[in-house]
């Protein structure tokens, strides 16, 4: 059985309350969940982020249906969790936005090697979360676009966008 | 290897590891149905549209029928068909995240409205009179009372699902709240004159989707 597969046997099985499917889905699911937030830049958050999106996932869990693929519903949710997230604090703190204490504003020296992570906070979030997406859980251009409610032509496009905007930064860094 | 290849394995070497699931995670078990499917959701649409149009039209009276033409009720019931059709797949759509997107959710809420006047403007007569288009404030009054009604049976539906998008959802199902009062409307109105049903009838559909649009926009604020 391949991954897909047991995703959406499990899955079925979370929703008849089996407990070792539910801890063998969390165990699946929560790493790419943390991956995901972390690497979209939220990296002191990102347990808080996966734990809250779990929470969510499992008062939703009666809105996936067999036999839909449940890495798009998974990441429909992780995206709406993270701007939930996002626009509850925006709204407690107002419109500014606290900066770490011993904040630095210096440029990178320059003999630091140039690394791609720190450059995918350059690119805009759509595009960010589309290559993440793509690229850390392994997800088929037509499950992104289920899970970013587009269609695969959009995805496709944000994803060459991004590409290219990384190799332009790339080059520049260097 | 390419350029983007590079980037890729960069972006793979380079990321953060994903935290295992701490112990606990997984409380309070319960079975759970699983959501409504498609077809049930466009189903349900029809079912309540067609409830609503043709009970509606048995109790109050279908003087807006008999003052159609074969050719105009054919029109209407193909434009209603095919609302109920895109409103029910952008409304499946609102309630499963992660499902396929077979149409635009903002369209859809908007096409009824939009549909309607140029049906109204192409297959009605034009005749207007000022003592017509002031008896239409209580036709809008009538039709947005059905909307608001019809708004009880729908709402029921976001429960059965997961809301991702309150704007999108909210807005459809004021669009098809909106599209069964003017279809009963269109039943019950004697008045099927252009202008009357541009201005007032169609004025219920787009009530029925702004209010929709601002409950959205309210339980939006809430969370």
């Amino acid at each position: 059985m391949d991954d897909k597969h047991e995703l959406v046997e499990l899955m079925t099985r979370y929703q008849a309350a089996d407990r070792a499917a539910a801890e063998a889905l969390a165990a699946k699911v929560y790493p790419l969940l943390h991956r995901f937030y972390g690497s979209l830049g939220d990296y002191d958050r990102a347990d808080d982020l996966a734990q809250e999106c779990w929470m969510r996932l499992h008062r939703a869990r009666h809105s996936y249906r067999q036999p839909e693929p449940v890495l798009p519903w998974v990441f429909a949710i992780a995206r709406h969790t993270r701007v939930d997230v996002f626009r509850r604090q925006l709204r407690r703190s107002g419109r500014e936005v606290a900066l770490p204490e011993g904040a630095d504003f210096a440029a990178p020296a320059p003999e630091a090697p140039p690394t791609v992570l720190p450059l995918l906070d350059q690119l805009p979030a759509s595009q960010r979360e589309v290559l993440v997406m793509l690229k850390v859980t392994g997800m088929s251009l037509e499950e992104v676009a289920r899970a970013t409610a587009s269609s695969v032509g959009s995805v496709k496009q944000k994803a060459h966008r991004a590409y290219e905007t990384l190799r332009k930064l790339l080059a520049e860094a260097k | 290897m390419s350029n983007e290849e590079k980037i890729l394995a960069a972006l793979e070497r380079e990321l953060p590891p994903g935290n295992p699931a701490p112990a606990g995670l997984v409380r309070d078990l319960g079975p759970v149905r699983p959501g409504l499917s498609t077809g049930a959701v466009l189903t349900l649409f029809a079912a309540l549209l067609s409830g609503i149009t043709v009970g509606g039209g048995y109790l109050l009276g279908s003087r807006g029928m008999e003052a159609m033409t074969v050719a105009q009720v054919m029109i209407m019931g193909a434009l209603g068909t095919t609302m109920v059709v895109i409103l029910g797949l952008a409304m499946a759509q609102c309630l499963r995240p992660g499902s396929k997107v077979r149409v635009s959710v903002p369209w859809a809420s908007a096409l009824p409205l939009l549909g309607f006047l140029a049906v109204a403007a192409l297959a009605f007569p034009w005749r207007w009179m000022p003592e017509n288009f002031a008896h239409g404030w209580g036709c809008l009054k009538e039709g947005l009372y059905v909307a608001l009604g019809s708004s009880a049976g729908v709402v029921w539906l976001v429960r059965r699902g997961y809301v991702t998008n309150w704007a999108g959802t909210a807005g459809t199902l004021g669009a098809f709240c909106g599209l069964a009062g003017a279809a009963l409307l269109h039943v019950m109105c004697p008045d099927q004159e252009a202008t009357h049903l541009m201005v007032w009838h169609g004025g219920i559909l787009a009530g029925g989707t702004l209010g929709g649009l601002l409950a959205g926009y309210l339980l939006l604020r809430k969370r």
